[in-house]
């Protein structure tokens, strides 16, 4: 047996021995050591590389490379138990890690609410600018001017009591309902003009069905041909939009200073057939079967005119208005009882209707 | 306004039920707001009984048990509670299966161990509107002996009874109007015409198109007016023989109308009158004043009488009041009346309140003989005032406040005067007295073919148009050239003057079910504006921090401002007075959000709920010296008080709502808005802690404050943590917020961070050293920020120590420690030049 078939033999025999060391290794520390035994500058493996000078010319070339070889195993052995290891303990550690997720959550960031108000406000402003109406406000101390004489709301109209508006002064108010909007709208912007305009509103009436301020929402839509019957059918979507499904409206005669035709505006009570649920008559609609929603309908000429702007000359244009209490929309939607539960601000009232 | 269905149908009887004639009346215009069941909802088993005897109750002092003849074949024992039952009495009976008007059926009964079978009822009971005494005593026979189809000796004064047909066991309904549905109807201010029976069957038969039969009054021929003149002061006056009227306010009193009638009998009315006025709501009196009522409700018209022979002087002038002036009205209630106020005067003064009520000194009584009917047509407004400053309000004045039109007087005067002669015999003596205005010009109106179809978008046919306007009484012809020319008597409707108010007639009455539902063809692209959209985000942004929102009331009051300590002249206390507020606790507006927050956190305390965090966005109002209208600006408000984080398993120990949590949301709302907010922490307003608030600033311009509320106020409002608060103006935020945001590359080259703690003195504020650093002129410096304070071993009495943690970065190298450190190096030495900053250790 030559040297180099000796050395060959020997090799082979480290590797064998090197891999079954690597194998039964379960630490990083260990494998460490395994590392150091085999590869380290005292072990025999890269000794004996060294020693592969001293064989015959051609010899070295074949006990060389398989040396080389041999330590390429090696090392490779060692890089792959490497990784099984600390993937090993990597997963021991995650189940030492292990949280109890049913336990609460933390930090507790306390959660935050809406006002009903506020929220109906935005739906209603947001189905309204589906429709084509962008969003305008108004100031809520308001001449006599806007709030009436404009409005076709004549010096004598019962509505300017003391008794029933809140004044300033002789010629200023506390606006009584958002349309005085309407004709500053007009003044400012040129037809065609399709506004929305929510606030808050005014009236001397204080109960369980009354609060001294409250909020509407106006829509005004003014352009040549613009008709009843596109009232309707946008006050249709809304009704859709805002109460869900397929629902109906029906206008009813009624009377405003301000439009000519007047209407008011009833949806078909969303929660009840006919007036009944299961054997009970409908608390929503109390059996009505219609829900009285908003007033509206084609803007009276006068008011038109008040305008005192050519482009709105009642023989140009013409459109419809109409105006709906937030107060109303959002106490059919969430069956709230008593108006002046909106005032007192209870956190259970706030943190409920979140 | 009540109206009786069977009243109604006299008139106008289109065959429909009441629910069906609910509709009609809804969908034309004339909203019901309810059905009213005046008396029983069925007239079975109510009849009438005859009480045979009757015995005390054995166990019962109260009770009595009656042996009652109802026609049947034997008897009925009832046992009744009424102190006025008796023997001989003819009586309603409710017999067994009876249902009473509440709902209630009659059963055999026990009552304290003796049977009863049926109920003797009282009028109350039956729901007659009559006053109720006892039982409903509808005759009595005087003897009891006339049993079995006895007739009554004798008969009270029941309205509505039909005493020939009062015999043992007649159905109830034969002898007394049990009544029947009665209609409440909304009657709108634009339609003053509807307030009378008349024309609300005319407004049916123009909804259902049934034959409207034609006024009882119609033929009824008016004494001739007699000639008036004018007396010495201008005022046209007028005489007959034994009244003299005089108009001496004739703006406000356009017509004046009266008829004087002579040998009048007053006594009750007929069972049909007072069963409608009943049903009307309305209380019986004697004929002559129920004709007044009724002829009221029949042609919406109000009328009164009076007593000719307690006119002092059988004179009438019609005038203004003076200052001071008092009236005793026929409530019995004497009022003293604003100047102006339209009054009726005889010699001896003041007898009625012009339109409004009449007096107590001649009211038509029991006595009368001699009676003057006045008609009188009022200026609306002026009638609306005075009912409302003396609050007053009758049928008479929720009628002539809407201004009737002149014509309408001669309506009640032919209908009273029919119904004097029917009911109370008497005739007028002589001519009638008419001052003012007799009538005006009819408004004749062209109302062109297509424009219905303009206003309403769809086609409603020119026959269907001219259909429904005649049936409303207008007159209407058609040009042939697609223009109708209409032509409105001024007795019928004031408030028709232009075609869009005949469009709205035609609408209404073809239906208002036939209108089509579409969509504005050339609509735009509705949008909320950047600012509106960050309206909403300021307000998220604080409700995904944890607050609720709230919403306040508008309205204010000083004791809100006294208790925040704010001196007089203080800006918050420009705040705009209600002239006619609901209370003095509301009685001017809010200058700021801080007291509707406080008294809001003061009452959820009160219910036992103290970790409250709260945000309003709404308006406060300020005074504007020299402007007619106030400022307004739209205002965040932000209350917190106690627990902020609650102590957790995880993360123990809690934070409670302090100063800090306050100016962090600030910080968090400039970074939203982008916009840089200042907190100046020079002198903060009177009612924040002296050591904890400061003033927002934006632009160097002060637009809120922030802090904590001085503990004295907090426990004005039993608030005991310390209440973080803040108040911005939003207007001026979102003014100054920047458009929209372009992109800037940012460098790829990676930070540096250092580093420096400083000693400064407690009277430097925080935001001083970061600014001189920032103005250091280190052009590498990205950020500064504020680690860590330290107080205590190692730093001397009134000093602390700031820990900085600067961030530099070079936008065309990675930058190198040793240029960071040399750029902390020349922000030290700007700190210790600038701020008196030494390094610390």
């Amino acid at each position: 047996m030559s040297e180099s078939t000796a050395l060959l033999e020997r090799v082979q025999a480290l590797q064998e021995a090197a891999a079954a060391q690597i194998e039964t290794t379960t630490t990083a520390a260990e494998l460490e050591e395994v590392r150091v035994a085999v590869l380290g500058r005292k072990a025999e493996l890269p000794n004996l590389l060294r020693g592969v000078s001293e064989l015959p010319p051609a010899e070295r070339g074949p006990a060389g490379k398989a040396a080389n070889v041999a330590r390429g195993a090696i090392e490779r052995l060692l890089n792959d138990r490497k990784a099984e290891l600390s993937q090993a303990e990597e997963a021991k550690k995650l189940v030492a890690d292990r949280l109890d997720l049913t336990l609460p959550g933390a930090p507790q960031l306390p959660d935050g609410a809406l006002h009903v108000i506020t929220s109906t406000w935005r739906d209603i402003e947001d189905v309204f600018t589906g429709l084509g109406f962008s969003v305008l406000a108004g100031r809520e101390v308001e001449s006599t001017h806007y709030n009436f004489d404009a409005l076709n709301t004549g010096p004598t109209h019962p509505a300017r009591a003391e008794t029933d508006t809140f004044y300033v002064s002789d010629n200023v108010v506390l606006r009584t309902h958002t349309s005085p909007m309407q004709v500053r709208a007009m003044e400012i912007y040129d037809p065609p003009l399709y506004v929305v305009i929510p606030g808050r509103v005014y009236r001397r009436d204080y109960d369980a069905t009354h609060l001294p301020q409250f909020h509407q929402v106006e829509g005004l839509a003014v352009e040549p041909g613009i008709t009843l019957s596109d009232l309707k059918g946008t006050l249709l979507a809304f009704a859709k939009a805002i109460f869900g499904g397929e629902l109906d409206i029906r206008l009813r005669p009624h009377f405003f200073p301000f439009t000519e035709p007047s209407v008011e505006i009833d949806v078909a009570c969303f929660n009840c057939t006919d007036g009944w649920v299961g054997g009970d008559r409908c608390p929503v609609c109390r059996g009505e079967q219609w829900l009285e929603i908003l007033g509206a309908g084609q803007i009276d000429p006068n008011v038109l005119r008040a305008v005192g702007r050519e482009e709105y000359h009642p023989e140009r244009v013409q459109g419809f208005a109409f105006g709906m209490g937030i107060e109303r929309i959002a106490m059919l939607r969430s069956g709230i009882p008593d108006l002046r539960l909106y005032i007192e601000n209870d956190v259970r009232f706030l943190e409920q209707l979140r | 306004m009540r109206v009786p269905q069977e009243w109604l149908l006299r008139y106008c009887n289109p065959g429909l039920s009441t629910a069906e004639l609910e509709d009609a009346l809804t969908d034309s215009g004339t909203k019901v707001e309810a059905i009213h069941q005046h008396g029983p909802a069925s007239t079975d088993g109510f009849v009438v009984g005859l009480v045979l005897s009757r015995e005390q109750h054995p166990d019962a002092d109260r009770l009595g048990v009656c042996i009652v003849d109802t026609g049947g074949e034997e008897p009925a024992q009832i046992v009744c509670g009424a102190p006025n039952v008796g023997a001989g009495q003819f009586v309603p009976v409710a017999q067994i299966g009876a249902v009473m008007p509440g709902g209630m059926k009659i059963k055999k009964a026990k009552l304290r161990g003796v049977e009863s079978r049926g109920m003797i009822c009282s009028a109350k009971e039956l729901e007659l509107g009559l006053e109720s005494d006892g039982i409903l005593v509808l005759a009595t026979s005087g003897d009891a002996a006339l049993s079995f189809g006895g007739r009554p000796a004798a008969q009270d004064a029941i309205p509505g009874l039909d005493a020939s047909k009062v015999v043992v066991g007649a159905p109830l309904a034969s002898v007394l109007s049990l009544g029947g549905p009665v209609i409440e109807l909304e009657i709108t201010p634009n339609r003053p015409d509807s307030l009378g029976v008349y024309e609300v069957a005319r407004e049916l038969h123009a909804a259902t198109g049934a034959p409207l039969r034609p006024q009882k009054w119609a033929g009824v021929e008016l004494p001739k007016p007699v000639a008036s003149q004018v007396d010495a002061s201008g005022a046209p006056t007028a005489s007959v023989d034994g009244l003299t009227v005089t108009l001496t306010e004739h703006e406000r009193c356009q017509r004046f109308t009266a008829i004087v009638y002579e040998n009048v009998v007053v006594g009750p009315s007929p069972p049909w009158l007072a069963a409608r006025l009943v049903a009307a709501g309305q209380r019986p009196i004697n004929n002559v004043v129920d004709i007044t009522n009724y002829v009221m409700l029949e042609t919406g018209q109000p009328l009164h009488a009076f007593d000719l022979d307690r006119l002092g002087g059988g004179t009438l002038e019609v005038y203004a009041a003076a200052e001071g002036e008092e009236i005793t009205t026929l409530d019995e209630e004497t009022r003293k009346v604003p100047a102006g106020t339209m009054l009726i005067k005889d010699a001896d003064g003041p007898t009625s309140i012009g339109g409004v009520m009449g007096g107590a000194r001649s009211e038509v009584l029991p006595t009368t003989t001699r009676v003057a009917v006045e008609v009188a047509t009022w200026h609306g407004p002026s009638i609306h005032a005075t009912s409302w400053a003396l609050a007053v309000r009758s049928e008479a004045s929720s009628r002539n406040e809407k201004g009737l039109p002149v014509e309408q007087a001669l309506d009640a005067q032919k209908r009273a005067l029919q119904l004097m002669h029917e009911l109370a015999g008497a005739t007028p003596s002589g001519p009638m007295i008419d001052l003012g205005t007799r009538s005006v010009p009819a408004t004749v109106l062209q109302l062109p073919g297509p424009f219905c179809k303009r206003v309403l978008g769809y086609d409603v046919p020119e026959r269907r148009q001219i259909e429904l306007l005649k049936a409303i009484d207008l007159g209407v012809e058609s040009s042939g050239t697609g223009v109708l020319t209409v032509t409105i008597p001024p007795r019928r409707r004031n408030d028709l003057t232009r075609p869009i108010d005949l469009v709205e007639e035609i609408a209404r009455l073809d239906g208002l079910g036939n209108v089509p539902a579409t969509l504005p063809a050339l609509r735009p692209a509705g949008v909320l504006t950047d600012r509106q959209k960050a309206d909403r985000s300021l307000l998220d942004l604080l409700v995904g921090r944890g607050l609720s929102e709230v919403v306040g009331w508008s309205f204010g009051n000083t004791t809100q401002l006294d208790r925040l300590g704010l001196e007089a002249g203080h800006p918050l206390r420009a705040a705009v007075k209600i002239r006619n507020p609901m209370s003095s606790e509301l009685g001017q507006l809010r200058t700021t959000l801080l007291p509707s927050l406080l008294e809001i956190a003061e009452r959820n305390v009160s219910r036992g709920f103290k970790d409250l965090r709260f945000v309003e966005l709404g308006t406060t109002y300020r005074d504007q010296p020299g402007s007619e209208l106030p400022l307004e600006v739209r205002t965040l408000g932000v209350l917190l008080t106690g627990e902020l984080l609650p102590s957790t398993w995880a993360t123990p120990g809690s934070a409670k709502a302090d100063a800090l949590a306050a100016t962090e949301l600030i910080r968090a709302i400039g970074a939203l808005l982008r916009v840089d907010l200042e907190i100046e922490q020079g002198t903060p307003p009177v009612y924040l802690h002296p050591g904890r608030g400061a003033t927002v600033l934006l632009g160097g311009r002060e637009i809120g404050v922030v802090g904590e509320l001085h503990p004295r106020i907090s426990a004005q409002y039993d608030l005991t943590d310390p209440v973080a608060v803040l108040e911005l103006s939003a207007d001026a935020l979102l003014d100054a917020m920047p458009g929209r945001v372009q992109y800037a590359p940012f460098a790829g080259f990676p930070p540096v961070t250092q580093d420096l703690a400083v000693v400064i003195d407690d009277g430097v504020p925080a935001k001083a050293v970061v600014s001189a650093a920032r103005g250091s002129g280190s052009a590498l410096l990205r950020d500064v920020r504020v680690f860590d304070v330290y107080r205590g071993a190692g730093v001397d009495e009134g000093k602390h120590s700031l820990a900085l943690r600067l961030t530099f970065r070079a936008e065309d190298r990675t930058l190198t420690e040793e240029e960071a450190t040399a750029a902390r190096n020349k922000i030290l030495k700007t700190l210790q030049a600038q701020v008196g900053a030494v390094a610390r250790g």
